[in-house]
């Protein structure tokens, strides 16, 4: 082994830190001619490499310069001696003279193959690092995996290793070269250098997609449950949607498809996840993220890639290192919930006017008339029954009066507050620690998660664990082991916003002794007490809230796990071959269990019951006494469905050949193919409910008089009814598969570091396309150039432009929309259908002979550039997505037997532009240095063509898909005013129609809405993120806006029908004080006894004064860093840093007249304010 | 390292000789059509087949009256396009929304053949195979029997040239849409009901009265040639029919009181009797389907949940011991859950006012039978027809009919006709009456109503309507024939 000496020269003196002088001035006679350099590197500031084989560094020379430049100085300094030089920024570069050509064939027998790895400061290695010999045109990229082959160099000269954003290293050329280490060139200027596209890592010199990266050091300090909190504004083009509980749902580019999914592909360490969920990722484990969003990053992803494609790395060790720690902690503590914002009933003072109002005006969908079977099960609220009382004589009007004054100043909010929600508090707790040898690396963590809800009774407990394991078996063969594993433990027993929504504003939780208040709900209270009292099972079957709440415990156990390993062989020097698999499994298991105390089962055990209202005598009672254990029930298509258990089993297999070469001194080529299969299973059981379920005893009881069916009906307390049965008597399955066979390539083409070309080529199949094997399978390509032009000699020596690259590309991508098939489908019952007594089927899709993928073809043009000695930096990415064969309902004549069937026959485009611009400065004499970067992104969302007129004006407002419109399209109507009393639009032709016309909205042909009554875009265009960083010393600040622009959005308003009795109980929103003041954009109130007050709900929503822009700007996120260097250092840990952050600020700028975020309308549940306080600690 | 090499190529063939297999398992279990049982589950969604959402039935006929009154109290009540029907509109009911009755019994014929398309080449019983095969046949020559009397001229010799249905035989949806003549779409019924006679099982299941047997086609034969005019099938047909054992004729006396619903109007309470089949309770259930008389489960539904008698309808009942008229005539019944002002009646029978049988009954085939009889100038025409009133009439108030002459029993037998199946037969008897032989039955229905569009009644402008001939035809709508793209013709009006 020999050892060449890298000297720089700069280690070995102090650097001062004083301004060099421009001139340099010596007179030196028999001297080193090491001093000679040593003195000019102190003069001048520059640095030196050399090597101390070639170059003698004592020999003496003579030197006599005056207010000399650097060159003339070195010139003098080397005169004479056979070496030459080269400057480079601030390095001087020193090597022997080129020997004459003859020379050189006699040394023939020194030249050597050069290999090694290129790596950065961690040892992670560094893709498309450019390796250049000194003083001649032989250079070569390194591959993925960091590492480079120089054939045929002299052994003598010098390499020069360069790196965006790592300083410029030389080193003398050798045989074997372990590891190269490149020092960051900026300790905050952390440029992103490497891309993965999940199949492969690209070095972003070489990458010709757009493709945007969000790194650690960006998602450091942002301590988050969901890793899609932290995404959310940081990536131009990917515009977010937040959900409730904070996290975010992304949309890549624009809406490429009207029905299949539009979600983007999301990608762990090279694998699709199958939940496609962010929640699954602990996000500390998280190394980067890189989003692709062209089709030359992404159609490698081939037919599910249309929407984009979030590919997540995670960490792992790199390099040989000791056992390392990061311990990070961190509480957060959220505002406690505004029920001004999440409940929209009205001020018991103005309920109470209303309804006086409505039962003064009888504005009744159906009357109550005190008959038993009619009117039982039509809850009145407090004040009707007070008013109904009145009306059957039962008490004065002056009783009445002083009840509805009383109600009139009862609230129950500070009740609802103080016994139904809490300030929800989150704590996390991570640690991960990191060790390795050259054979074996092993990264692990542990998360464990703790919320508490704003509802109480809502909170969950997670764990989760991911281990991941590097083994270097011999030097041709690489294994890789990793495992996640979760656990969650969630229980969601509090109230809902619809139970708090059902209750009046005047109905109190608890009264003042302490006993449950009257809730009303599904009965009417006065009719139920004409029962005689205790012949019930329960003799209590009244409603409370709070009760409700405490009496329920509704759980869900979801353990997921994910197993990833793979191997890597290295076939040649140039050829690896890469299999891969991962496994996913997760089981969630529903567990609903109702005590007897609620509601639920009381009512459930008493109206079971067998009773007549003539004799008030009962009868059977079909269900037996006691608590109830149930699956939960979803909502699926409109239809409640009961799940126990489900389960997801996922598979991949993966096999990859991977080829890299450099020909010549110039060519460089990086080869990828491979194949891929897939299976994703899911299967669900609901299990029969257990009724007269006591868990304490673990008892239970069968139903005695069985559930019911068509030949053994049951019939309930209301006597009569047919086919009754009881909740829960089977046991029903559900199954799904979904299956991918994929084969893909990708290459490139790099000359002189200068352009590169990409092209890539995928095809993919599914079990959703089915027969036709031309139609199955869906080749879909990309390609594309980029060119360096910084590297261009006219750029050269342009100083302020430190890197300018130009992409374009083209290529296409795809997406399954599942819900059609080339045949007809039926949905079959999994149980007896309760009207016929056998098992029914209806058709679920009457066949598309001709379905096919939808593809996306997209061309995009990107600029990337450095200014201004890298302060400056950014991207501007311009594309045009044009989707063909989406699939499109087509409008066909009912003789065929459907009105629409989905057919491959609409086109959506969506143009775009994409800005990233990022800054970083210290402010000049201070310690504060500021970075910011700024995410600007434009989308123009157009639906080109489908063969599908709007049948009715109701289509329209409801979001219809509309040919030469957004996908997103909101239609309004427009307002004529009162006249009679009665609400009037302005209809076809300018006619007035009025508000109880149910023409209007089902106007055929409904299309009679034209340009004037289109509004605009629900998903606003124009989407802003703007990110700050200050670091002052020790400390350091983060500050996150977001902002949307140029969307419009509805208003919500007063609801004519909810006012009315036998529309279920009655509930006042609070828009209803519009109507009190006498708004001129919506009806006023109607004339007595009008009895089509539902109808008015069917155009009121979409009145045109209600539409208002939802631009707005907002404060995402204040972050407050310390770092605590000193105590580290004390306490003996490498690092220790403390943190405070709040997140939801609130709104900085809105458009909207009415105070709100426009995403987040009242009676939603926003994302609260949450405040932060972390700690990170690294041993 | 060449073996390696070799073998990852070998690993990587059988991959992809294997992926047609693999890729060869469905998405989901039991969503494509593999066995007879599946199809048997079509069948047996008896809700969709019976039900036949009708505005020509509930408007188009003299059963029904708006008085002017009625109207200008309650304008919110009647939409204007079912009005258009009501005035007989031509461009104002082919421009509304999509015709219910005809896309909804081309749905069934969809089913029918994609049943047929299938049934043959899936697995499973061959007894169930049989029958679904019947029902399938049977399914598709009822809807098409339904449609032709509605949108196509009436059958009479002079006629059998004109324009009939498009003929649905595949699923295909190139499958021409251009209309075949009355002739063609007559034989293609007869034909199916011919397949469906092979294979049909001999009696009405009662617990599946919506599968088809050989008295349900007889049933329907007996209506089938009752309407084409020959009088000796259609008399055969039904004595076939009526030899079941598992239907019979529900005694009305027997229907019990249902739940009554009381509203106060203006100050005074209004109470609505009900029986067990219409109360309010029946919204929830599903008693139609097993109506004791049904041969055959057709309903005649009205999307607006009213249907209002005439006072000439009215006028044709004993209101004292007529159970017909004291059970399903619910005096000052309006609009579903409400009372009507000024008082009116609403006609209602099962499921919340909504559901009129329309297919095949007992009652019908004993209509069949009288009037084959009667038209045949067999004064014993009145037996099949006292057998019916006795189970209609109160208990001790039944006195039978007697006829003089043809002319009286063929009077006698169409009374009773209109008065058992109100609504869900008139438009067809108006239709037939007016080709047949026999000139005195034909009906000439006129309206004084105000003058009406699609987008508006004018209260001012009182207006007579008269049903010509040629609005025998009820328009197709014009969504059909646009998205046909001149495939589809209109009728000539």
């Amino acid at each position: 082994m020999r050892l060449i000496t890298v000297i720089l020269i700069a280690s070995l003196f102090q650097v001062s830190a004083a301004t060099f002088a421009q001139k340099i001035t010596i007179n030196k006679n028999n001297v080193s001619l090491e001093s000679v350099l040593k003195e000019i590197r102190k003069q001048s500031g520059y640095d030196y490499y050399y090597g101390t084989k070639v170059i003698t560094m004592d020999q003496k020379i003579h030197i006599k310069v005056t207010n000399a430049n650097i060159k003339q100085a070195i010139e003098a300094a080397l005169t004479g001696l056979q070496l030459t030089y080269e400057i480079e920024g601030k390095m001087i570069s020193i090597r022997k003279k080129e020997p004459k050509i003859l020379v050189r064939a006699k040394e023939q027998s020194l030249e050597i193959d050069v290999s090694g790895v290129v790596t950065d400061d961690k040892g992670t290695p560094l893709a498309g690092a450019s390796i250049k010999v000194k003083g001649s045109h032989k250079a070569t990229i390194t591959n993925s995996k960091g590492e480079f082959l120089l054939s045929d160099i002299d052994e003598n000269t010098l390499l020069e290793i360069s790196f965006m954003g790592f300083k410029t290293k030389v080193i003398e050329a050798k045989k074997e070269i372990r590891q190269i280490k490149l020092e960051p060139s900026s300790a905050d200027l952390q440029e992103v250098v490497v891309v993965s596209t999940g199949y492969q890592n690209i070095s972003k010199e070489r990458a010709t997609g757009a493709f945007s990266q969000v790194n650690r050091a960006t998602l450091d300090n942002r301590p988050v449950s969901n890793l899609s909190s932290a995404l959310q504004g940081l990536v131009a083009g990917m515009q977010g949607k937040e959900n409730e509980d904070g996290s975010v749902d992304f949309q890549i580019r624009g809406s490429t498809s009207l029905y299949a999914d539009s979600k983007p592909l999301i990608v762990v360490d090279g694998f699709p996840i199958s939940s496609n969920n962010f929640s699954d990722i602990n996000p500390n484990d998280v190394e980067s993220v890189t989003v692709l969003k062209d089709a030359a990053a992404a159609s490698i992803w081939g037919a599910r890639s249309a929407n984009g494609v979030i590919v997540i790395t995670t960490k792992r060790l790199k390099a040989n290192s000791n056992l390392k720690v990061d311990a990070s902690a961190f509480t957060r503590i959220s505002n406690k919930v505004d029920l001004n914002q999440v409940l929209t009933q009205a001020n018991s003072a103005d309920h109470v006017a209303y309804e006086r109002k409505a039962f003064d005006n009888n504005w009744t969908l159906y009357p109550y008339t005190g008959s038993f079977y009619y009117d039982v099960v039509n809850s009145l609220t407090l004040a009707q029954e007070l008013l109904y009382a009145n009306k059957l004589g039962q008490i004065d009007e002056k009783m009445m009066n002083a009840g509805l004054d009383r109600l009139s100043k009862v609230n129950n909010r500070s009740q609802i507050q103080d016994l139904l929600m809490q300030r929800a508090i989150l704590s996390q707790y991570n640690v991960n620690i990191q060790t390795g040898t050259d054979r074996s690396k092993t990264y692990a963590s542990l998360m464990y998660e703790r919320d508490k809800a704003a509802f109480k009774g809502n909170d969950y407990n997670k764990f989760n664990m991911n281990f991941n394991n590097d083994f270097k078996l011999t030097n041709f063969l690489s294994f890789n082991v990793a495992l996640n594993l979760q656990y969650k433990k969630q229980q969601t027993s509090g109230a809902t916003l619809q139970e708090m929504q059902g209750l009046s504003p005047y109905e109190v939780l608890l009264n003042p002794d302490g006993s449950y208040g009257v809730n009303l709900n599904d009965y009417n209270r006065q009719l139920l007490g004409t029962i005689p009292a205790g012949i019930f099972p329960y003799s209590d079957w009244s409603y409370n809230l709070l009760q409700e709440v405490r009496g329920r415990n509704l759980n869900n156990e979801n353990l997921a796990a994910r197993f990833q390993t793979g191997f890597n062989l290295k076939i040649s020097k140039n050829l690896t071959f890469d299999s891969k698999f991962q496994y996913e499994r997760s089981k969630i298991d529903y567990k609903d269990y109702y005590d007897e105390s609620t509601f639920y089962v009381r009512d459930l055990v008493n109206k079971m019951t067998e009773y007549d209202n003539g004799t008030k005598q009962t009868g059977i009672s079909y269900v037996p006494k006691g608590g109830i254990l149930k699956p939960r029930t979803f909502t699926i298509d409109g239809r409640p469905s009961d799940v126990s258990n489900s389960d997801l089993e996922s598979f991949l297999i993966r096999n990859q050949l991977n080829f890299d070469k450099s020909f010549g001194e110039k060519h460089s080529i990086s080869l990828i193919a491979g194949m891929e299969l897939s299976k994703y299973t899911t299967t669900t059981r609901a299990n029969p409910h257990v009724y007269g379920y006591f868990p304490d005893k673990l008892q239970s009881t069968v139903p005695p008089y069985g559930y019911g069916s068509s030949a053994n009906p049951l019939s309930d307390f209301l006597g009569g009814t047919f086919w009754t049965t009881i909740p829960g008597g089977n046991t029903t399955f559900g199954w799904g598969s979904d299956k991918y066979v994929s084969f893909y390539g990708n290459a490139s083409y790099t000359y002189d570091n200068k352009y590169t070309v990409s092209g890539s080529v995928r095809s993919d199949a599914s079990n959703f396309i089915t027969d036709d094997p031309k139609l199955r399978w869906s080749p879909l390509w990309s390609v594309g150039a980029k060119w360096n032009v910084k590297k261009e000699k006219f750029l050269e020596n342009a100083d302020p432009i430190d890197r300018l690259e130009l992409r374009l590309t083209y290529g296409k991508n795809g997406n399954v929309e599942k819900s059609t098939s080339t045949k007809a489908l039926l949905n079959v019952g999994t149980s007896p259908n309760i009207n016929t007594g056998t098992i029914t089927a209806t058709i679920s899709s009457y066949g598309n002979p001709n379905l096919r993928w939808e593809k996306t073809a997209t061309t995009n043009l990107g600029i990337d550039f450095n200014l201004l000695k890298n302060k400056i930096f950014g991207s501007l990415d311009l594309y045009n997505k044009v989707g063909e064969g989406i699939i499109g309902d087509v409008a066909l004549p009912s003789y065929t037997g459907t009105t629409a069937q989905k057919f491959n026959n609409a086109g959506i485009t969506n143009r775009g532009i994409e800005l990233t611009l990022g800054a970083n400065f210290v402010i000049p004499h201070t310690p504060v240095r500021y970075s910011t970067s700024l995410t600007y992104a434009y989308n123009h969302n157009r639906i080109t063509s489908l063969y599908n007129p709007g049948l009715y004006t109701v289509d329209y407002l409801d979001g219809i898909f509309v040919e030469g419109k957004p996908v997103n399209s909101i239609y309004s109507l427009t307002y004529k005013g009162m006249e009679n009393g009665m609400p009037q639009l302005v209809g076809p032709n300018g006619d007035a129609y009025s508000f109880n016309d149910p023409q209007l909205i089902y106007y055929t042909l409904g299309a009679y809405l034209n340009e004037n009554n289109y509004e605009g875009t629900a998903i606003p265009p124009h989407t802003l993120g703007w990110m700050n960083n200050i670091q002052v010393g020790d400390f350091s600040l983060a500050v996150i806006f977001n902002g949307k622009f140029g969307g419009v959005y509805r208003n919500p308003t007063f609801a004519y029908s909810n006012g009315l009795v036998g529309n279920g109980k009655t509930s006042v929103n609070r828009f209803v004080s519009d109507v009190f003041a006498g708004s001129s954009i919506i009806p006023g109130f109607a004339k007595p006894n009008e009895t089509r007050l539902y109808f008015w709900d069917r155009y009121t929503p979409f009145l045109s004064g209600l539409v208002e822009s939802s631009s707005y700007i907002e404060c995402k996120e204040i972050t407050l860093g310390y770092t605590l260097a000193r105590l580290a250092k004390a306490i003996q840990v490498s690092n220790i840093k403390v943190f405070a952050q709040t997140r939801n600020p609130g709104l900085i700028w809105k458009a909207n007249s009415k105070g709100y975020n426009p995403e987040w309308l009242p009676g939603t549940n926003r994302p609260l304010q949450t405040y932060t306080l972390g700690l990170n600690l690294q041993f | 390292m060449k073996l390696l090499q070799y073998s990852f190529l070998i690993v990587g063939l059988i991959a992809m000789i294997g992926c047609k297999k693999y890729l060869s398992e469905e998405p989901s279990k039991q969503s494509s059509l593999q066995t007879v049982d599946q199809m048997e589950a079509l069948i047996n969604n008896a809700g969709t087949f019976a039900a036949e959402p009708n505005c020509t039935a509930a408007y188009s006929t003299d059963d029904c009256e708006i008085t002017k009154e009625l109207y200008s109290k309650n304008p919110s009540v009647f939409g204007a396009d079912q009005l258009q029907y009501y005035v007989f509109g031509i461009e104002g009911v082919a421009n509304q929304n999509p015709d219910q009755l005809w896309s909804g019994e081309y749905e069934k014929i969809f089913t029918a053949n994609l049943i047929l398309e299938n049934i043959d080449k899936v697995k499973g019983d061959d007894a169930i195979r049989r029958r679904v095969k019947a029902d399938a046949h049977f399914i598709r020559a009822y809807s098409n029997w339904v449609l032709v009397n509605y949108y196509c001229a009436p059958y009479s010799p002079e006629n059998l040239g004109s324009l009939g249905l498009p003929l649905k035989k595949t699923v295909d949806f190139l499958e021409s849409g251009k209309r075949a003549t009355l002739k063609e779409t007559y034989d293609f019924i007869l034909s199916d009901v011919a397949e469906a006679q092979k294979t049909a099982p001999d009696d009405v299941d009662p617990l599946l009265p919506w599968r088809s047997s050989q008295k349900t086609i007889s049933a329907f034969l007996s209506r089938f040639y009752l309407f084409t005019g020959d009088y000796d099938k259609s008399l055969a047909e039904a004595n076939k029919a009526l030899t079941t054992s598992s239907r019979s004729l529900v005694d009305y006396n027997s229907l019990a009181q249902g739940n009554s619903a009381t509203y106060s109007v203006n100050n005074s309470t209004i109470t609505l009797n009900y029986t067990v089949l219409n109360d309010w309770k029946s919204y929830n259930g599903s008693k139609y389907l097993y109506w004791q008389e049904s041969y055959y489960t057709r309903y005649v539904t009205n999307p607006y949940q009213w249907f209002i008698p005439s006072a000439k309808l009215l006028a044709l009942y004993d209101t004292q011991n007529d159970l017909r008229y004291k059970k399903f005539m619910i005096k000052n019944g309006g609009l579903r859950m409400s009372v009507s002002d000024p008082a009116a009646f609403r006609y209602t029978m099962f499921y919340d006012g909504q559901y009129l049988p329309e297919g095949l009954t007992v009652a019908e085939v004993l209509l069949n039978k009288a009037e084959a009889l009667a038209r045949k100038g067999d004064l014993t025409a009145m037996d099949p027809l006292n057998q019916l009133r006795k189970k209609r009439m109160t208990t001790g108030h039944y006195v039978p009919l007697t006829a003089t002459a043809k002319e009286d029993a063929i009077t006698k037998v169409l009374e009773e006709r209109r008065r058992e199946m109100p609504f869900s037969m008139r438009w067809y008897d108006i239709r037939r009456f007016s080709v047949n032989d026999y000139a005195p039955d034909n009906i000439n229905v006129t309206r004084n109503f105000f003058k009406a569009s699609l987008t508006g009644v004018d209260v001012n402008s009182p207006k007579t309507y008269t049903l010509d001939a040629k609005r025998y035809l009820v328009p197709i709508n014009n969504l059909d024939i646009n998205t046909s793209k001149g495939q589809l013709e209109q009728n000539a009006y």
